[in-house]
């Protein structure tokens, strides 16, 4: 991939554009080259589809038009404007015209104010009258479907995601931007109603005449949006082009990669083609060269110590690669074999950035060894004094998956009567519970407690009580790819944590979409 | 080995309490798993997919409630003695989560977390722990296995975090491994390669399978059954290629087609469901997608559909399915909703 270069640029009818962009950030680990020489334009009207796994600089990107990040290096215009060289105060002006949403609906939303309020609060900022602010947001919340007088003193907590999504909508559109920056804009919601959001910014998007730049990592997201696709892979561009030509003919083997990592519904093949290996290299220490080429199956010495320019592959089609992919050339990728994955990655990465090893591995090694004990020496000691520890055990370790037994036992402080509903175990399938909803309450307390000793027998287990448990967002290194960062974590019982969730994951769908 | 399924879910109902009532997660599911077989659970959220997995796997939330029957190799894990309960779980059934940054404790090593489990229920040496590890973090596919092993979770990528914890359901080689949205956390290569690996050590071992995932693409290719949730209740099962090829219920129809596929026609509307899904603490009567279903009559709500065998291996609770052909749903066998 990688490369730069500006072959593709469409010079100056672009409303943006953005050249040789740069983005870096200073890490403990080192500098983190979140974007490098990245360049592209977005033609009025048009849709940009971003595309690439995490890790890509795709946010990153988006972020830099509004300059949300400070940019290292690159020039961005809007406009006829440059924006990395507007001051602060014409910046803020500059947004108008550029706004945003995010990929978390209800995070990006002020939780304190009502919604009628946050979809206006751009207007606020740029100093409309009360008045003009009162009839923008009844009109905006028209737009985005959510016209029920019911939903404009709601709290965002009390939106499902799509409308949270949609109220995010409209406090970008009500101040009437030109373009509209989608970061990951419906990962975080369900098919369904991923769907009538994606349908909702197409025809806002004809409706107030928008650009749109619209970043995901789900291609066939991309695919029913875009007009142009931009394709990244660590912070570079691999592939741009007419949306059709490059789904239909990928230039560069990552897109090929990519699309053919794509589940299908087809149930008979399940995926269009054979695997990548390895993992995302660190971003840290990219590869030299192309940095795809520590997975790519094409590389040659070439990629090593080459980094390939942009260049038009076909006409309106261009990739960053030394050896693009033919028209026509579909099973190109070394199929996924069961040998062992042979070392198409070499070691580029130092000993320290463990947390990004791009090693050739899969599945396939292991044939030569298959799991040796089959039957393993029986048990000296059948696991039944193991249960008496087991809460202890499991507090201590989080291993909620190989030794479950403790987990249940995780109950919290005895809960206010009438709110509880004790775990009963033992219910006859004849004691279904009614369907009338309205006394479900009481319909399985009852049952409960006629379970009898099952029910108590689970509920007084000693155990740690949910409420020592530091909150699991606290406990998660997560994406931390930074080594040593995440060595202070507290030692909260990842298991307690995992029981602890599916109450609040239960209540999610409590809320009701338009 | 018997023929008899290894797991039989009968008229399984999960609630749980929460401050806005009691939430019916599960309501009234029946289905049965075959030995050395692979069955796709799918729903949105809120279809209780997870909620299922986690009551087999007695992970069920304070302040809920399970009825029904769990059987595991015929033993009902729901009234089972805990300590016999005990013995199955981690042992003989498995589980893989979703988000393996979490499900794996920070402060332990790999090696620790990967040998616990078989030091205690098949009470290995730790030598004897320390090579089946070793011999498991390869067959995973993870490279270096020596240096992995002193490896903290966080000194892995997404991807081997989710490796590892395959390799640690699988250190007392499961009769029956749970896969609960393995690969949701991970993008789109590196899913790809889990996805897989679970297809693979699945068949490789015999093993039972319940891959659950919001994604039907993903149940589609890796497995032999496909189950549909709706809102707490099974909407259609049935031979994956069946449920895929020749969708039944109204449901799995409308969610196949909105989903984004790599050909759709850039800038025309995608195919949507009207609607949200119901309160889950007072469900309709009836079929529970009837509200947001275009083709529900008045039967839908009253009396509402019932789980009826249409074809060899397929079953659909659903009146006016997308193949309607009368004798098919009058002449099925009743096989419980």
């Amino acid at each position: 991939m990688a490369g730069s270069g500006t072959a593709h640029l469409r010079g100056e009818e672009a409303l943006l554009s953005v050249r040789d962009l740069v983005v870096e950030y200073p890490t403990k680990g080192g500098v983190v080259q979140a974007v490098s020489k990245v360049s592209f334009d977005v033609l009025p009207g048009e849709t940009l589809g971003i595309v690439g796994e995490s890790g890509c600089g795709k946010s990153t990107t988006g972020r830099a038009v509004l300059r949300l990040d400070r940019l290292t290096a690159g020039r961005i215009d809007f406009a006829g404007e440059r924006i990395d060289e507007a001051s602060g105060s014409r910046m803020r002006e500059l947004r108008r015209s550029i706004q945003m949403i995010f990929q978390d609906p209800v995070a990006s939303l002020n939780p304190r104010r009502s919604v009628k309020d946050i979809v206006v609060e751009g207007l606020a900022v740029a100093g409309a009258s009360a008045a003009e602010r009162t009839s923008t947001s009844a009109s905006i919340l028209e737009q985005v479907g959510l016209g029920s007088e019911r939903f404009a003193d709601m709290l965002p907590r009390q939106l499902s995601g799509g409308q949270a999504q949609r109220v995010a909508i409209g406090r970008a559109l009500a101040l009437h931007p030109q373009l509209l920056i989608c970061d990951e804009p419906v990962s975080a919601l369900d098919v369904s109603v991923q769907a009538q959001i994606l349908n909702l910014i197409e025809e806002l998007k004809a409706e107030f005449n928008l650009t749109v730049v619209f970043i995901a990592h789900d291609l066939g997201v991309v695919r029913a949006v875009s007009d142009d696709v931009l394709v990244m892979y660590l912070g570079k561009v691999c592939e741009f082009g007419d949306a059709d030509m490059v789904y239909d003919q990928p230039a560069h083997p990552y897109t090929r990669a990519l699309l053919d990592s794509v589940p299908l519904t087809d149930a008979e093949r399940g995926f269009t083609g054979p695997a990548l290996e390895g993992d995302l290299p660190s971003p840290l220490s990219p590869p030299t060269g192309c940095r795809f080429r520590t997975r790519c199956p094409r590389a040659e010495e070439r990629c090593t110590a080459e980094e390939p320019e942009i260049q038009e592959i076909r006409p309106g089609q261009y990739a960053a690669c030394h050896f693009p992919l033919s028209l026509g050339a579909t099973v190109t990728l070394a199929p996924a074999t069961e040998e062992p994955a042979d070392e198409s990655a070499p070691e580029t990465t130092g000993e320290t950035e463990a947390a990004a090893v791009p090693a050739a591995a899969t599945e396939a090694a292991p044939t030569a060894e298959p799991a040796a004990p089959v039957e393993p020496a029986a048990p000296v000691e059948p696991a039944a004094p193991v249960e008496a520890s087991a809460p202890v055990e499991a507090a201590a370790t989080a291993e909620a998956k190989t030794d479950p037994v403790a987990v249940p036992a995780a109950v919290e402080k005895p809960a206010p009567a009438e709110e509880s509903v004790p775990a009963a175990k033992s219910l006859p399938a004849e004691a279904a519970v009614p369907p009338a909803a309205a006394v479900a309450t009481a319909a399985v307390v009852e049952e409960s407690e006629s379970a009898g000793d099952a029910a108590t027998a689970t509920t007084s287990e000693p155990a740690a009580s949910t409420e020592d448990v530091v909150p699991a967002e606290d406990v998660v290194p997560a994406e931390d790819l930074v080594p040593g960062e995440a060595e202070v974590v507290p030692a909260a019982p990842a298991a307690t944590a995992e029981t602890a969730k599916p109450a609040a994951a239960a209540a999610e769908p409590a809320k009701s979409d338009v | 080995m018997s023929t008899e399924p290894v797991l039989q879910v009968r008229n399984l109902r999960a609630y749980i309490g929460t401050p806005r009532g009691v939430v019916r997660a599960v309501d009234d599911v029946s289905l049965d798993l075959d030995r050395g077989h692979a069955l796709g659970v799918v729903g949105e959220s809120g279809s209780g997919k997870s909620v299922m997995a986690r009551a087999i796997m007695g992970l069920m939330p304070a302040r809920s409630g399970c009825s029904g029957q769990v059987l595991f190799e015929g033993r009902d894990l729901l009234t089972l003695p805990r300590k016999q309960r005990a013995e199955i779980w981690g042992k003989h059934i498995a589980m893989v989560f979703q988000d393996p940054g979490r499900s794996l404790n920070p402060v332990v090593r790999v090696e620790r977390q990967l040998t616990e489990g078989m030091r205690k229920h098949l009470g290995v040496s730790r030598s004897e722990a320390h090579g089946r590890a070793l011999d498991l973090l390869r067959e995973v596919g993870v490279p270096d296995p020596e240096k992995r092993l002193r490896n903290y979770p966080h000194e892995l990528s997404g991807g081997m975090r989710q490796r590892v914890m395959i390799a640690t359901a699988l250190a007392c080689e499961p009769t029956l491994l749970i896969a609960d949205e393995p690969t949701t956390a991970l993008d789109v290569t590196v899913q790809r390669q889990i996805l897989d690996l679970l297809r693979g050590v699945q068949r490789r071992h015999g093993m039972s399978m319940i891959l659950i995932s919001h994604d039907l693409a993903i149940v589609a290719g890796r497995t032999d059954r496909t189950a549909v949730m709706y809102a707490g209740r099974l909407a259609e099962s049935g031979a994956t290629h069946e449920v895929f090829d020749s969708p039944q219920h109204r449901y799995t129809h409308a969610l196949l087609e909105a989903t984004p596929t790599l050909d759709h026609e850039r800038h025309t509307p995608m195919r949507l469901i009207t609607g949200s899904l119901p309160d889950p603490t007072a469900p309709p009567a009836g079929c529970r997608f009837a509200a947001r279903c275009p083709h529900a009559d008045d039967a839908c709500t009253d009396p509402g559909p019932q789980m009826v065998s249409i074809g060899t291996d397929h079953q659909v609770a659903c009146l006016s399915p997308v193949q309607a052909s009368a004798e098919h749903i009058t002449g099925g066998e009743l096989v419980g909703r």
